[in-house]
């Protein structure tokens, strides 16, 4: 078990580290940082000063270096527009985009799996079928349609709902239900295809055999082999908490984090955009790190490390 | 529709199918994808042909004009836009750049993660571990913040964008030859091939690829609505596909400006982006089901 | 008659992890193999599953490399496996799989199948020398249209057979050639074995766990336990009258109607290579060891009647014991 750990934290680790390394590389591919942010005739003593500020003119290597050393101080960087500290800035929108995620995920649960769960049970009947085609057209619809065929029609139509904007709790109900219905049909699928291919095990199969009754075969064998597969969906949905509402966000005018990485690409603020792309996945791999725990609980046959070969 | 469905994480969502194959004759719901993927295909092959008027010629006479089924004429059958440019016209011109997009990127990304799983499994040791540690990156990271980046970093040129988009789903196409190479390796068929004396050459182009052909082909199939989706995003949220060019996204993210004065301009893109999706989606769903029960 | 292969105490480690929080724990699947084969002659090679009979004949045509020993072929050491010059060698061994439409790709004919090896090693082929080929296995030339799984089990191991035999071999290795096929056709296909050797001086190395096959194929047998050659000889001999404790279990296991009631009956756990026992890998299993089996490994010399046998008692140099104890070491693992 401890080896186990010890694999999983490691490898969450080098993802990290290939994380840094990505925004590092692109960072220093995408051409010279101080004519990007400073105005082309900017005169080139302005520009040469802006280069030793930030360090632009070292070998590569030690940028690198520092890089990682400032990173691993919590030091991400100001933003070169309003020279704030980018993680203050995005740190700021972090409570508006989990008052819609948070409430989004409890959505997503407690209707796409119970959903996906029912689907499989009832194979092929009428419901099965009708939640089957809910779950593929919800997932065919993306959120921005969905987000504002909502707001043509509560906001625009019937006028029930504002349109946008953060004033009040009201605000915030479309745009949950936007999130939450796609990734309820995500779930519902998901679930249904696990459960499904749970029930066609032999093992269950034998306990029915065996007479065991229906109802404790599934309850017994089945949900909690089908939730093995699940954990890995739902944790990926909490993992992308922080940046799972990026186009939802910007449909709805939501001041959160995506809608901030949105402007900031649109600005090429690189040090905001670089500081949510380390947020974000450091949440990521923390979440994984805990699927990946969870599944060495509820399945001993992975703590092997067999999961790379899947 | 959450964001999260734009990026990488269904990757086992399409997993399971049902344990029997049907050997059931082509199902309606599938009939009607296949007409419209056809209707689309011909719609972007022949658009040159087909548009009614330019995408950027202005008639300012007749600005955002309602479409035939709304009180407008035929002369404009799905309305104009604020500056009086044919919606018709630019929606067909968006069919065909988004479907061009989409079908360069994935099959950019079948190519990256086919290769890459093969070179995990002719090597094993450091490149496999290798391969895996970009396959774990790249299956940790909501695809669409890696794409962001990127975007903001770069700028942005369509030859960029469908690259990027190329990146997108093919650590799934790695794990699925990495799997089927290793496993065809252990014992099977490719020991054998390599036992005549082949090279790796002969051995992954001539008996692995087009062993594991369908299986591919239907990874192909559930990946296109996403890298759809993933491209209307982008381009909706302005970092995608930029003016004068137009795409699906692009249009929508325009009409979103007049959606109470205007609505025809995002409802007509957006119902082609919900068909389109689900078009694939059935028909993915319906091939993995025939040809491949096993694909996870 | 010339030595065609030659395999000096072959030694083949694998690391296996064990438990969830085991550290990797070797594996010792062949702990000093040696044998030579001449050519258009037959070696069987019996012994139970996993004593490394397969990693043997892995290691004889160099698909994999030995941790220690050596293989000569043709009187040349082996290439690396995967070079060019690896594979240039392919075309003189070959290797015929128990399973065969494993080893097929199913997606291709068959004759397409068994003419890879003239493309893969730059020679020509027609039509005609597919048929050719296909007829000498007993197959028809109309089976070349065919996919492998039109084919049946007895079929399919034929064009198995006549893929090999595509760049004319000097050695081929059967590993388990019959043993997924129906008795009646097993029959057929050794016959057909005995036939091609016969037209074409290859040299055969017959890997099996059932006696009678060997014995009909084999000019030498040796068996294995363990990971080591424990007997060799003539194939009659060793069959009718084995020397070594354990070859005398496998021999009375054979149902045989005159013999009722006296097979000897192995005591104690199937062997595991992980967890080799001290001495005489056989010792806790054998009905005559004694104290000297557990501590002092017998080496595999020849007797006086010209058997290389590896056992202190069937050398004489103890008298037979009673059995030893099994010991608990060997459940540990
Ligand atoms: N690639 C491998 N990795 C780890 N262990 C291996 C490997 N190949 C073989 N072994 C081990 O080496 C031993 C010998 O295996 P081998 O396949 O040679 O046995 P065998 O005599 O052919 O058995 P069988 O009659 O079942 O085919 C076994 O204990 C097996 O578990
Ligand atoms: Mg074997």
């Amino acid at each position: 078990m401890l080896r186990f750990l010890g694999l999983r934290l490691g490898r969450s680790l080098l993802t990290l580290v290939l994380v840094v390394t990505f925004a590092f590389v692109v960072l220093r591919l995408s051409g010279d940082p101080a004519l990007l942010i400073m105005s082309a005739d900017a005169p080139p003593e302005a520009v040469a000063a802006f280069r030793r500020a930030w360090g632009l003119d070292d070998p590569l290597w030690v940028q690198y270096v520092r890089y990682f050393g400032a990173i691993f101080h919590g030091d991400l960087g100001n933003s070169m527009r309003d020279g704030r500290g980018a993680l203050e800035l995005v740190g700021e929108r972090i409570p508006a985009t989990l008052a819609l995620t948070v409430p989004a995920l409890l959505i997503k649960l407690c209707l796409g799996i119970p959903a996906g769960i029912y689907a499989a049970l009832h194979r092929n009947s009428l419901a099965d079928r009708a939640v089957m085609l809910l779950a593929v057209a919800g997932f065919t619809v993306p959120s921005f349609v969905l987000g504002l065929l909502l707001v043509l029609l509560f906001a625009v139509q019937l006028g029930w709902l504002p349109s946008g904007g953060q004033e009040s709790w009201r605000h915030a109900i479309l745009p949950v239900i936007t999130l939450g219905l796609g990734g309820a049909a995500v779930l519902a699928r998901f679930t249904r295809s696990a459960m499904l291919e749970v029930l066609g095990q032999p093992y269950m199969r034998t306990a029915l055999a065996k007479g065991v009754p229906w109802r404790v075969a599934v309850r017994g064998h089945a949900l909690p082999n089908a939730a093995i597969p699940t954990v890995t969906i739902v944790g990926f949905m909490i993992g992308s908490l922080l940046a799972g509402a990026v186009v939802v966000e910007s449909v709805f005018s939501w001041p959160g984090v995506g809608r901030l990485l949105v402007v900031a690409v649109a600005n090429r603020d690189l040090a905001v955009v670089q500081a949510i792309l380390l947020l974000v996945a450091a949440t990521m791999i923390t979440a994984n790190l805990v699927v990946d725990l969870l599944y060495g609980v509820l399945d001993p046959r992975l703590r092997n490390g067999a999961r790379g070969a899947a | 529709m959450s964001d999260a469905t734009l990026d990488a994480t269904s990757a086992p969502a399409e997993a399971v199918a049902p344990p029997k194959p049907r050997r059931s004759p082509l199902p309606p719901l599938v009939a009607l994808a296949l007409l419209w993927i056809a209707l689309m295909l011909g719609v972007a092959l022949l658009a040159e042909w087909i548009t009614p008027y330019s995408i950027t010629a202005l008639d300012l006479r007749s600005r955002l004009a309602p479409p035939v089924f709304m009180g407008g004429t035929w002369a404009h059958p799905l309305g104009t836009d604020e500056l009086g440019r044919d919606v018709l016209s630019r929606l067909i011109v968006s069919i065909r750049i988004s479907l061009l997009i989409a079908f360069g990127a994935a099959v950019l990304s079948a190519v990256i993660g086919v290769t890459m799983g093969f070179l995990a499994a002719h090597f094993r040791g450091l490149v496999e571990q290798a391969v895996l540690a970009l396959v774990d990156f790249q299956a940790a990271m909501p695809f669409l913040i890696l794409a962001l980046s990127v975007l903001a970093f770069f700028g942005n040129s369509l030859v960029l964008f469908v690259c990027l988009l190329g990146l997108h789903g093919w650590e799934r196409y790695a794990r699925i030859a990495r799997g089927l190479a290793v496993s065809a390796g252990a014992q099977g068929y490719a020991a054998a091939v390599r036992q005549l004396g082949a090279t790796p050459w002969r051995i992954y182009g001539r008996h692995v690829l087009p062993n594991i052909a369908s299986t591919l082909i239907v990874s192909m199939t559930l990946a296109f609505p996403e890298i759809i989706l993933l491209e209307s995003g982008l381009s909706f949220l302005g970092l995608g596909v930029q003016p004068p060019q137009t795409s699906l996204g692009n249009m929508v993210g325009y009409g979103r400006e007049y959606l109470t004065r205007a609505p025809w301009i995002l409802l007509s893109p957006s119902a082609v982006i919900v068909l389109t999706t689900l078009s694939v989606s059935l028909l993915g769903d319906w091939l993995r089901d025939r040809l491949d029960p096993t694909l996870r | 008659m010339s030595t065609l292969l030659k395999a000096e105490g072959l030694v083949r480690r694998y690391a296996m992890r064990r438990g969830w929080f085991g550290r990797p724990v070797e594996v010792r699947a062949l702990d000093g193999v040696s044998l030579s084969l001449e050519h258009g002659r037959t070696l069987g090679l019996v012994g139970e599953s996993g004593c490394g009979k397969s990693t043997t004949g892995r290691l004889v045509l160099g698909l994999e490399t030995p941790d220690e020993g050596r293989v000569t072929f043709e009187d040349q050491p082996l290439p690396a496996p995967g070079t060019a010059e690896w594979r240039r060698l392919r075309a003189r061994m070959q290797m015929v799989y128990q399973d065969p439409l494993g080893a097929m790709d199913r997606r291709l004919t068959i004759g397409a199948q068994v003419a890879e090896p003239w493309a893969i090693h730059d020679r020509s082929s027609s039509p005609e020398r597919v048929a050719a080929l296909l007829r000498s296995v007993g197959l028809r030339p109309d089976h070349a249209a065919r996919y492998p799984h039109e084919l049946s089990g007895g079929q399919r191991q034929r064009a198995v057979l006549a893929r090999a035999l595509a760049t004319d071999p000097a050695l081929l290795v059967c590993d388990e050639p019959i043993s997924a096929l129906d008795v009646s056709i097993q029959a057929q296909v050794m016959n057909l074995l005995s036939e091609i050797q016969a037209e074409r001086g290859v040299a055969l190395l017959f890997i099996s766990h059932d006696l009678r096959a060997v014995r009909q194929m084999s000019h030498r047998v040796a068996v294995m336990y363990l990971g080591r050659i424990v007997e060799e000889g003539e194939p009659d001999a060793v069959l009718h009258d084995p020397a070594h404790p354990y070859s005398q279990a496998l021999v009375s296991a054979i149902p045989h109607p005159q013999r009722r009631g006296q097979r000897i009956v192995l005591q104690g756990d199937p062997p595991s290579p992980a967890a080799r026992p001290a001495g005489c890998a056989f010792h806790p299993r054998c009905p005559v060891a004694s104290a000297r089996c557990a501590v002092d490994t017998p080496a595999l010399r020849p007797r006086a009647d010209g058997r290389l046998v590896a056992c202190h008692v069937a050398h004489g140099e103890i008298p037979a014991g009673h059995g030893l104890p099994a010991p608990t070491l060997a459940k540990a693992a």
